[in-house]
């Protein structure tokens, strides 16, 4: 059981990280803040398993890209608050030209004439 | 500490964090105008398992493993607390089998394979030789011994000892008896050994006139001269002589003795001429590149070149001469080896049988648990972490079983310490290293029978399990026929056990049965000998008459006697005494024993007399001398012809002639094992001996004697010890109390493996009847008698038990043979102990299933059809 969803996490490991890091960029959130933001912003197709979430948020926390506190929410409830580190946003760039690159690649692979075309 | 607070806090930050996690799910769903109740259960779908999202993130956090064994080791912990009898029987049976093999093993090291605590031990030898006369004892005389050490061109070194010499230390405080050991000057330069004071004897010591020195025992100095620097220089006195005390020797130094003094190699001791040749130890350090076989022909050469220099009435005993050289650890050990490679042997066994009863003990737990792994595995666990923690648990057995092993190992080493006899150098501590062997070997067997199962286990699928109810893992008929297999094995080598301990104890039974040819209860046994260099040896008679008179006037005293050599004492020096001359002039094959006794010896002992009379008060040194023969020689030499009357004399001093005068039965005297040897006696009054021992005989406890013979010397002499102060009994069972050590450790060890097997066969049967509640059910429905499902269930055992009890038969007879030195008066093939041990074996594995059969003869067939 636990295999399975360790399996998850390696394949969703680099894209997870940076949907995490890119969706704190808009201000410091909570475990179920940001799965909401992620599933809202992806038009419901991205849905976050709680079993990669927060371990993948804890890993973030201990290479000090994110940091957490507890603060009160608006409903007067104690939740634990991730803030984007300094460290966090030269990572999250880092990872965005990393993604571009990929994405580039698998566009050039998936559609090859469409370089010559372009022009 | 900290970290374990870390971890609480951090635990307890997450919970809280799923928590606030659900409970916004839960809201945001109701704020969508879902039920409450719809809400959350929709909610903790969605999140999914919090238990393993737990476990995941968690593992984020590093120390997991370290954090993981813990958990492991606790859970381990746990579950043996939980089930106290298979922990407590696991566990003794490890701890008794790992600490039996340690303790043994550490001695075997110690005696048998540990270089010897000399220089260059490896190529130290022992040389002897060896003559036609007295059983062909080993000893070298003292003028070939100077031969060897000019002539010889196979060793480096060579030296001499020559033990059991007594002397009276008078000087320093009260007077003790000493043994002294006489060694060549070469002797200890050769064995590396050194003084823990002073030095050792100079090469000039070893000549006539400058060897009154002496080296002290540590052991001696500590109790006579209170450990005192200054004793060296000093003079003490033995046997009135003076020697210059210049060191003292460690007391580890073994073989021991309280004082050693210088050979002076002189005329008199070691010419072929002289008549007082000396019989020696020989040691020697063979030269690089010469074997044994070389230095032994060498020898052989140089003692056959000696032949012509000896008085002609050497030349028969010299005829069939030999010469035996051996690594000088054999000689101290041979007559440890068989006992300590038997008891390797028998420990070897129960480590294997405890090793074997762990093995299935923790089969049929894991059977037992197959329904609590699969629902561990249903709620998440993974299949490593089962595997692991079934892991930890059989590890943490072996180490608890390995840690009471140590403990039993740490007892037994101090008992087998005292077992050890004194002629051996060896240090005997606990081995750590075997302490580790045995403990990897259990903890091996505890792993590979308790992974095993684990693994299959965790293989299977869960739902399968589950739904099956909690008995069919482990049930298959692979894993039954394995818990047989090893229950049969477990007979067959308790049987062996069985045997060896059944052939000792039956040995020492008939050794306690063995006609003495005497009364030993009620006597007491003190020994007096008086300075050697006493100018005139007429006057020890006298001395010895005044004390024996003393004695006997003594009102707790019954009767009393002397005699030069009591039975079971020391053994006596080969005399050169060695031919008789009859009439016709024979000569006895062996040598005979010449003891010297009192007019009243053999009523004292209660010795029958066969033929004559025994001695009188009117044999006294003038009257004219007179023998008594035992009834072995008066028939070596006699034949059939009476004895009484006829006129014997010793060849080397013929010149008195001595009559027979009386028969006496045969007595044993050297040991019980062996049969009385020839002796003849003659008065103590007509053959002056420095040496007696008073032997009381009393009604009373012979105990409370002890202090009589003592007194009575003191006021006659305050500068004269008494020495061997015992009842006779107790000398004649000290003789044989390695036999009894043995046989009691063997029986030990045999009742152990016997009890370990009876466990075996109960767990097994009690188990496999508890898997078939249901076959038994389904057989009394379906008209069985409850008597034939019993019936059945026995003669499973028996089969098994008859299986195991033909193989361990058959081992038994290959290894008894082994033991044949160390059985009396029995076969060690001996059918009726083959057949006793055998049934005995059947009657247990019956019994060992009788117990859990017949609870499941009672089953209700209603109960066990519903019991799945």
């Amino acid at each position: 059981m636990k295999l399975r969803y360790q399996n998850r996490i390696e394949l969703l490991q680099g894209t997870l990280d940076l949907l995490i890091l890119q969706t704190l960029r808009w201000g410091p959130s909570h475990g179920y803040g940001i799965s909401q933001a992620i599933r809202a912003n992806s038009g419901e197709i991205l849905q976050v398993d709680t079993g990669s979430l927060y371990p993948a948020l804890h890993r973030l926390e201990r290479q000090k890209w994110i940091r957490a506190e507890w603060k009160l929410s608006e409903n007067n409830q104690r939740v634990r608050l991730y803030h984007l580190t300094p460290a966090g946003k030269k990572q999250l760039a880092s990872e965005r030209s990393r993604w571009e690159q990929l994405q580039e690649a698998i566009g050039g692979i998936l559609n090859p004439g469409a370089e010559e075309s372009e022009p | 500490m900290r970290f374990l607070l870390w971890r609480k806090r951090r635990q307890a930050e997450m919970n809280e964090e799923i928590q606030s996690h659900l409970e916004m799910a839960v809201r945001d769903r109701m704020d969508r105008g879902e039920a409450a109740a719809e809400a959350r259960a929709a909610a903790h779908r969605e999140f999914g398992n919090a238990a393993v999202v737990r476990e995941v993130t968690r593992d984020q956090w590093g120390w997991t493993r370290l954090e993981n064994l813990c958990r492991d080791l606790h859970g381990g912990l746990r579950l043996l607390y939980k089930s106290p009898g298979f922990t407590i029987v696991a566990i003794l049976t490890l701890a008794l089998g790992i600490g039996a093999n340690t303790a043994i093993f550490g001695v075997v090291d110690a005696v048998l394979l540990r270089p010897l605590p000399f220089r260059n031990s490896s190529r130290l030898v022992w040389a002897t030789e060896r003559f036609a006369f007295n059983h062909g004892s080993a000893g070298v005389i003292s003028p070939d011994f100077t031969a060897w050490q000019e002539h010889n061109r196979v060793f480096e070194e060579i030296g001499a000892s020559s033990g059991g010499v007594g002397a009276n230390l008078t000087g320093v405080g009260q007077a003790a008896r000493v043994s002294i050991t006489n060694v060549t000057v070469s002797f200890f330069p050769m064995l590396g050994v050194r003084p823990i004071l002073g030095r050792l004897f100079a090469p000039q010591e070893g000549r006539l006139g400058r060897e009154h020195v002496a080296l002290l025992s540590e052991t001696l100095w500590r109790n006579q001269f209170g450990a005192d620097s200054r004793v060296l220089g000093r003079t003490i006195q033995l046997d009135g002589a003076g020697y210059t005390v210049v060191g003292v020797m460690p007391a580890s130094l073994r073989p021991s003795a309280d004082l050693w003094t210088p050979f002076a190699i002189n005329e008199a001791r070691f010419s072929p001429q002289s008549p007082a040749w000396a019989i020696l130890t020989v040691v020697g350090r063979l030269k690089p590149h010469v074997d044994i076989a070389k230095a032994q022909s060498d020898l052989l050469v140089i003692t056959h070149q000696m032949d012509n220099q000896y008085p002609p009435q050497a030349v028969t005993f010299r005829a069939q001469e030999t010469v035996e050289v051996i690594p000088l650890q054999e000689f101290l050990v041979h007559n440890v080896r068989p006992l300590l490679l038997l008891l390797l042997g028998a420990t070897g066994l129960v480590l294997l049988i405890a090793c074997v009863n762990v093995a299935n003990l923790l089969l049929c737990r894991s059977a037992g648990r197959a329904r609590e792994m699969a629902v561990r595995a249903s709620l998440g666990a993974g299949r490593g972490r089962l595997v692991r923690q079934s892991l930890t648990e059989d590890l943490l057995l072996a180490a608890t079983g390995g840690g009471f092993g140590g403990l039993v190992g740490f007892w037994g080493t101090t008992i087998l310490r005292q077992l050890i006899p004194p002629t051996i150098s060896v240090d005997i501590h606990l081995d750590l290293r075997s302490l580790a062997f045995s403990t990897a070997i259990s903890a091996l067997a505890v792993l590979v029978f308790g992974l095993g199962p684990a693994l299959t286990a965790s293989r299977t699928d869960f739902c399968e399990a589950l739904k099956d109810g909690p008995l069919r893992l482990g049930a298959g008929r692979t894993a039954r026929r394995l818990r047989t297999l090893l229950c049969a094995s477990e007979i067959a080598l308790s049987l062996v056990l069985l045997v060896g301990a059944s052939l000792l104890a039956r040995s020492l039974l008939r050794l306690s049965e063995v006609p003495l040819g005497f009364d030993p209860h009620g006597l007491l046994i003190s020994t007096v000998q008086r300075p050697l260099t006493l100018s005139n040896p007429a006057e020890y008679p006298g001395f010895f008459q005044n004390a024996l008179e003393r004695i006997q006037s003594l009102p707790t005293v019954e009767d009393a006697a002397l005699i030069s050599q009591y039975p079971f004492g020391p053994p006596h020096n080969g005399s050169l005494r060695l031919n008789i001359q009859g009439a016709e002039q024979v000569s006895p094959p062996q040598g005979f024993r010449v003891t010297d006794i009192s007019a009243g010896y053999f009523r004292t002992m209660r010795t029958r007399l066969l033929k004559g009379r025994v001695f009188g008060d009117a044999d006294t040194g003038d009257a004219q001398p007179v023998v008594i023969m035992n009834e072995v020689l008066a028939r070596m030499i006699f034949n059939d012809r009476n004895p009484i009357g006829r006129q014997v004399s010793f060849i080397p001093s013929a010149k008195t002639w001595m009559t027979v005068v009386g028969v006496v039965s045969a007595v044993r005297s050297d040991s019980l094992e062996e049969e009385p040897g020839p002796e003849m006696f003659l008065p103590y009054l007509q053959e002056p001996s420095f040496s007696m021992t008073f032997v009381l005989r009393t009604e009373s406890d012979p105990h409370m004697l002890a202090g009589t013979v003592r007194e009575v010397i003191h006021q006659m002499d305050k500068n004269q010890p008494v020495t061997d102060v015992a009842t006779l009994d107790d000398v004649i069972a000290a003789t044989i109390a390695p036999r009894r050590f043995n046989a009691m450790l063997l029986g030990i060890f045999a009742a152990l493996a016997l009890i370990l097997t009876a466990v075996g066969i109960y767990g097994v049967v009690a188990y496999s009847c508890s898997q078939r509640t249901h076959e038994f059910g389904l057989r009394i429905a379906l008209g069985a008698a409850r008597r034939q499902v019993l019936r059945m269930l026995l003669s499973e055992s028996a089969r098994m038990a008859l299986g195991g009890a033909a193989i361990g038969l058959v081992a038994a007879l290959g290894l008894t043979r082994l033991m044949s030195s160390m059985v009396y008066g029995i076969s060690a093939h001996d059918p009726l102990t083959l057949i006793a041990v055998a049934l005995l074996l059947l009657l247990v594995a019956l019994v060992g299933a009788y117990i859990p059969a017949r609870r499941a003869m009672r089953v209700d067939p209603m109960v066990a059809l519903r019991h799945e």
